[in-house]
């Protein structure tokens, strides 16, 4: 009997509509697979897709959580599920390339001293298959040892798409509570136990969606991954520590993507949070073409906005000056007043905090708020 | 006098960013003390706070327990920040809450970053006694193991830095830095004490093992039982996620002495009887030795290894 080489590992979520289709395209692909799944206690139809593929696969190993973990939880857990020698850890929406996972396997068959393949990821839209980004680690195969963990470290952001050894990842990662599936940590484990090797070759597709990255990148709990999964990674370094400077450089550039994608998703108030945060760490990964005065407007918008939903006001009223009623006038869902037409139920944003004394007696103090005080937090530092 | 009592609640769930500035925009008092659920107000503190606003008009807000006087520049702040890890309650003014806190749409008001903006507005009246009764620091931060809640400290000293540097001619912005891996050091070094309290030692090793990028002169000594105590209480804990179909875990009799409790029923039994167990999906095996697991896991064909640990692996 013919038994599979390669587990794919899916963790999912009440995702039972992606889920289905991508088992779906994982039963067409031309290679013998086992699949792990965790389901994280989900209250959709996840265990009627999974039970409708039970005999679909060489094998499909399945748990259902009776409680919801955490993310980072439920991947180990799909992953101690994997009985074959290698693993291939995937999202619930992504695709993979046979061919070139038949190749991967082929190269950690022949070669012991293996304990992973780095490949590349294409990054294709969900919804209309256009492709989005292309994410490869190196343009051709290199191999790597532990003595070239510095420079992996400072040359990569974050390793995302591998094939490693099952028995390494079950002994040595797969029990270890908040580590990143796919950070610098995992990476650790690997190739503390074995060269790793990195190929250009793309191994698996990518879904997207809007804002997939800002979506975890506004979550306080990646937030703190990503500083654990870097300075923990730096922290176990056999090598005595030349500085903190690779670590903190990491966390700079994770608040610099997370900045440029808040941006482009008109998150500005979030992008003015990162940006802040990067102010001291006074790293290279500046993103100078974000902070400027388009930002400090976006932001200055989005805090009358808040300011106007905290009352309940469909009314803003504004002193005529500049830039105050242009400003104003983007922030939606409120009609435009000015000065003389104000009551005491209107919210009021003035251009200087001198003004406010004005209003005093006229206005409830909450209501109204000064442009100077607005943007009084809004310093771009060291790439203004 | 009249003084708006905003208590926030413990932890730093995203509503709070929303909901606090919120309620605080409707307070028609002139002072808004602002603490953490928990905390028990001393009212003669609370007096004194309010006649030192009252007799200082330039004065923004009053922390008390954090010594006497005035404190404004960046000098003054750099001195609390390296001396203090958390802030406690403080009273302010509302005009200057409205001014200084409301607009930072991330964080809370009385974290170090809405200190930074309260002192743009004038300087800090620092009370004598404290405004309530302090907690301990972890208490004040929240459970700093509950991990928003350590990045949430993380963010509030950075931003807390980028804020206050930018005052006046103060510290360079290295010394700056410098603070900051000391701070995030010890909060680090916190965070792993509080997890070691509620029993979740795996995290504490995280925790410890990030302070040591940052300032390796906090760590505190390490201690090789509490290792071996982690890895069973990392089973105890990965058991339930196993799947609802496990009925027992079997410790190898020789970690008889470390063994906490189980979330499932657990039978220490010795290595031979383990190694001799039928392959099934509904026992954990944890072994003493990785070797012993191993040659289990090769002779019934690595049938369901990740159920089958051993100390070694899980203490590397």
């Amino acid at each position: 009997m013919v038994t599979p080489l390669l587990s794919i590992i899916i963790p999912t979520c009440n995702r039972a509509h992606l889920l289905a289709p991508t088992l779906t395209a994982l039963t067409q692909v031309d290679l013998l697979l086992e699949v792990c799944v965790s389901d994280n206690a989900s209250e959709d139809a996840t265990q009627q897709v999974l039970a409708s593929f039970a005999s679909a696969f060489a094998a499909l190993r399945v748990i259902r959580q009776p409680h919801r973990l955490t993310l980072i939880a439920n991947h180990q857990a799909a992953m101690r599920l994997a009985c074959t020698p290698y693993m291939l850890v995937i999202g619930d929406d992504d695709a993979i390339c046979p061919q070139a996972l038949l190749h991967v396997i082929g190269l950690l068959e022949s070669d012991p001293s293996l304990s992973a393949v780095y490949g590349s990821f294409d990054i294709r839209d969900l919804e209309t298959g256009a492709h989005r980004a292309f994410r490869r680690p190196t343009d051709q195969q290199l191999r790597c040892t532990q003595a070239d963990r510095h420079r992996l470290f400072a040359n990569a952001f974050m390793m995302e798409c591998v094939v490693a050894r099952t028995a390494i990842v079950q002994r040595y990662f797969a029990h270890s509570g908040r580590r990143h599936p796919l950070g610098w940590l995992f990476l650790d484990a690997l190739i503390r136990h074995g060269d790793i090797l990195l190929s250009p070759e793309v191994l698996v597709v990518k879904a997207d969606f809007a804002d997939r990255q800002g979506y975890r990148n506004y979550e306080r709990w990646f937030q703190d991954l990503v500083h654990l999964d870097a300075e923990a990674f730096f922290a176990r370094d056999d090598e005595p520590m030349a500085g903190r400077d690779p670590a903190a450089d990491k966390v700079a550039q994770f608040l610099s993507i997370s900045a440029h994608s808040a941006v482009s998703h008109g998150h500005t108030l979030w992008a003015a949070h990162f940006l802040e945060r990067l102010n001291v760490l006074q790293s290279p990964h500046w993103p100078t073409d974000l902070a400027g005065a388009n930002l400090t407007e976006a932001c200055l918008t989005a805090r009358m906005a808040q300011l106007a939903a905290d009352w309940d006001a469909t009314r803003l009223v504004v002193e005529a000056v500049d830039p105050l009623p242009a400003l104003a006038a983007r922030v939606p869902g409120v009609t435009i007043a000015t000065l003389d037409q104000m009551t005491p139920e209107d919210v009021v944003v003035v251009a200087r905090a001198s003004s406010l004394d004005a209003l005093a007696g006229r206005i409830a103090p909450g209501r109204c708020a000064a442009l100077d005080d607005l943007a009084a937090d809004l310093h771009w530092g060291s790439g203004a | 006098m009249t003084v708006f009592h905003c208590v926030i609640g413990a932890g730093y769930a995203r509503p709070y960013s929303r909901t606090v500035p919120a309620a605080l925009r409707r307070c028609a008092s002139p002072f808004i003390l602002l603490s953490r659920e928990g905390e028990q107000v001393n009212p003669e503190a609370l007096d004194e706070a309010v006649a030192t606003l009252e007799g200082n008009p330039a004065a923004m807000a009053a922390l008390g327990g954090l010594g006497d006087g005035l404190v404004g520049d960046a000098h003054g702040l750099f001195h609390l920040f390296t001396r203090h890890l958390v802030l406690p309650a403080m009273l302010v003014r509302r005009e200057a809450c409205h001014r200084a806190l409301l607009p930072m749409p991330v964080g809370l008001p009385d974290q170090w970053r809405s200190l930074a903006g309260l002192a743009r507005l004038g300087p800090i009246a620092l009370a004598c006694a404290p405004l309530c009764r302090p907690m301990a620091p972890w208490q004040r931060l929240g459970r700093l193991e509950e991990i928003e809640d350590l990045d949430d400290f993380l963010a509030d000293q950075q931003s807390f830095a980028a804020l206050a540097s930018r005052l006046e001619t103060g510290p360079s912005m290295d010394h700056w830095r410098q603070a900051l891996d000391q701070q995030r050091a010890a909060g680090l070094v916190l965070a792993a004490e509080a997890c070691r309290a509620a029993g979740t030692l795996a995290l504490a090793e995280d925790m410890l093992a990030r302070a040591k990028v940052w300032a390796p002169a906090t760590l505190p000594p390490q201690d090789n039982e509490d290792h071996c105590r982690m890895a069973l209480d990392l089973v105890a804990r990965l058991a339930p996620q196993l799947g609802e179909q496990i009925r027992q875990v079997m410790i190898e009799d020789s970690l008889a002495a470390l063994v906490p409790a189980m979330g499932v029923p657990m039978r220490l039994a010795p290595s031979g009887e383990m190694a001799a167990h039928p392959p099934n999906s509904s026992t954990v095996l944890v072994f003493d030795r990785a070797a012993t697991a191993q040659e289990r896991r090769r002779r019934t064909g690595g049938v369901w290894a990740g159920f089958q640990f051993a100390l070694e692996d899980l203490t590397w």
